[in-house]
């Protein structure tokens, strides 16, 4: 695992294997699952039509999947998305989703190469 | 004053019947088993269920559900297996809640410890949810020695309730079956002091055997018995065994005598009435026993007449309690019908008209009227050949 890029895409990795009791085979396995997650989609899917309900219920997926895998700069700008949506806010959720997608795609590309 | 020797035996060591209320259902099979060590993840979310696995599985057995209905079938199946589950807020299309509403309705969370993972529980949420009998809200995402703690705190808790529920069970089976021989004794002690006191006058202890027989057919089959309950019933007939105790305090030469009685030996009879009562009342224990309470007064009052002319205290008419009136009865009825060592034993044509001409004490209508009643009855008692007061006991 390339612990390094990883953080530098903003994981806390330590943190993440802490939740793990250490257990760095089952990270390696959970990132192969984070890879397949399809909230992120689901979500922009639901942001380009304007579904308010279906946006929250992706981001508090992807949120839920960030945190466990202490994935804190991608956890910290869904949970401002979700917070929009929740209001009702879908023009500021929006306005979000350049940097959501920015955090999203780092961690995945740091996923890639670990 | 107001309890039965079976009462106040029964209250100490708690209903015979029934099992303690708080028993687990379970308990039986966990001691034959051993505790449960499934410990059930309920989420639909695959790393969920994988973080929280992976903090139990050295400890558990981890069984795994992505829905509610999937968990509740589990539960169902066996629900001894599991020593804990933890359920997932949000789910669709069955949420946390509404799987725990379904086990709250079956008991369930008193049973298995309920762990509710939330994201963000609000405040409603997790009052409904501790309403519904969840043990802890554990927040997500997970701390792990935090989750670990907590969990295996209250599993051990339940573990220990159990154990201890297993011993109380046994010690409470242990204190019913005493008790029931302590009845036993108590029955038979009393019967054989009676017996062993109406022996010096009586030459056997056929009479208390039938004066108590006499007195619970009186109050079991005729309205003398009106109002009394099962419990009351028992304890009467139980003191008229002890109606003549205060004889031990009348000489031999008195109680044996063949003959007519002069007026002053006639007066020392007489008070083994009011020694019976005294000596009854002396007895510690009589205080916490109704039974006792009927026992003095009977031991009073059984020789009152109702037309005030009886002994020790001139009662009349019905200022001389039922109860007493029926041992009186059956008294004089079991004197004339037995031989006796100053007479003999006198039919029931004859006996029955002795009673009701009032030629050995007066009694009431209603008493007279329930005596007739039950008489025939009675007479059995007494059919087998021309009996002596040495007989045959009834049955018991």
């Amino acid at each position: 695992m390339d612990r390094a890029s990883l953080m530098a895409a903003g994981m806390d990795v330590d943190g993440a294997l802490e939740r793990l009791l250490g257990n760095e085979s089952l990270l390696n396995q959970l990132l192969d699952v984070f890879m397949s997650d399809q909230s992120f989609e689901k979500l922009e899917r639901a942001l380009d039509g304007g579904d308010v309900e279906g946006a929250a219920a992706a981001a508090h997926t992807l949120k839920g999947v960030a945190a466990n895998l202490s994935m804190t700069r991608l956890q910290d700008v869904a949970t401002r998305m979700l917070g929009d949506l929740r209001d009702g806010d879908l023009a500021a959720a929006q306005a979000l989703r350049g940097e959501l997608g920015d955090a999203y795609r780092a961690i995945r590309s740091a996923c890639e190469s670990h | 004053m107001d309890r039965t020797i079976d009462e106040y035996l029964l209250d100490l060591v708690g209903s015979r019947a029934d099992a303690p209320a708080e028993t687990d259902p379970f308990l039986p099979l966990a001691l034959k088993y051993g505790d449960p060590t499934t410990l059930l993840i309920v989420d639909d979310d695959l790393i969920n269920r994988a973080v929280l696995g992976n903090l139990f599985r050295d400890e558990y057995t981890i069984q795994e559900a992505s829905d509610g209905s999937a968990a509740l079938d589990l539960i169902r199946a066996d629900p001894g297996r599991f020593c804990a589950v933890l359920l997932d807020y949000r789910m669709e299309p069955m949420d946390g809640l509404a799987l725990l509403e379904r086990l709250d309705a079956k008991g369930l969370p008193r049973r298995i410890p309920v762990f509710l993972i939330s994201a963000e529980a609000s405040p409603e949420v997790m009052r409904r949810a501790y309403e519904l009998g969840v043990m802890d809200v554990i927040e997500k995402p997970v701390v792990p020695f935090v989750v670990t703690r907590r969990v295996r705190s209250v599993i051990e808790l339940f573990a220990a309730r159990r154990r201890l529920s297993s011993v109380v069970m046994e010690q409470q089976a242990e204190l019913v079956r005493r008790a029931g021989e302590i009845l036993e004794l108590n029955r038979g002690m009393i019967e054989t002091l009676a017996a062993a006191i109406e022996f010096r006058d009586s030459e056997s202890g056929g009479h208390v055997r039938r004066i108590h027989d006499i007195t619970r057919a009186f109050l079991t089959q005729t309205e003398m018995g009106d109002g009394l309950s099962d419990e009351e019933v028992t304890s009467i007939a139980l003191a008229s065994i002890m109606h003549d105790v205060g004889k031990i305090g009348i000489p031999d030469a008195i109680l044996g005598k063949p003959g007519r009685l002069t007026d002053e030996e006639f007066q020392i009879m007489k008070s083994h009435t009011v020694i019976g009562a005294e000596m009854l009342e002396n007895i510690p224990q009589m205080h916490k026993n109704r039974a006792f309470d009927f026992a003095v007064d009977i031991a009073r009052h059984h020789h009152e007449r109702w037309d005030g002319r009886g002994y020790p205290d001139g009662l009349i008419g019905d200022e001389q309690t039922r109860w007493a009136q029926v041992v009186s009865i059956a008294d004089v009825y079991d004197a004339l019908r037995c031989k006796r060592v100053y007479k003999s034993a006198i039919p029931r044509e004859e006996a029955c008209r002795m009673i009701d001409e009032g030629a050995c004490g007066t009694f009431g209508p209603r008493l007279l009227d329930a005596f007739h009643q039950i008489e025939p009855q009675l007479s059995t008692f007494y059919e087998q050949n021309s009996l002596t007061a040495a007989d045959t006991p009834t049955d018991w």
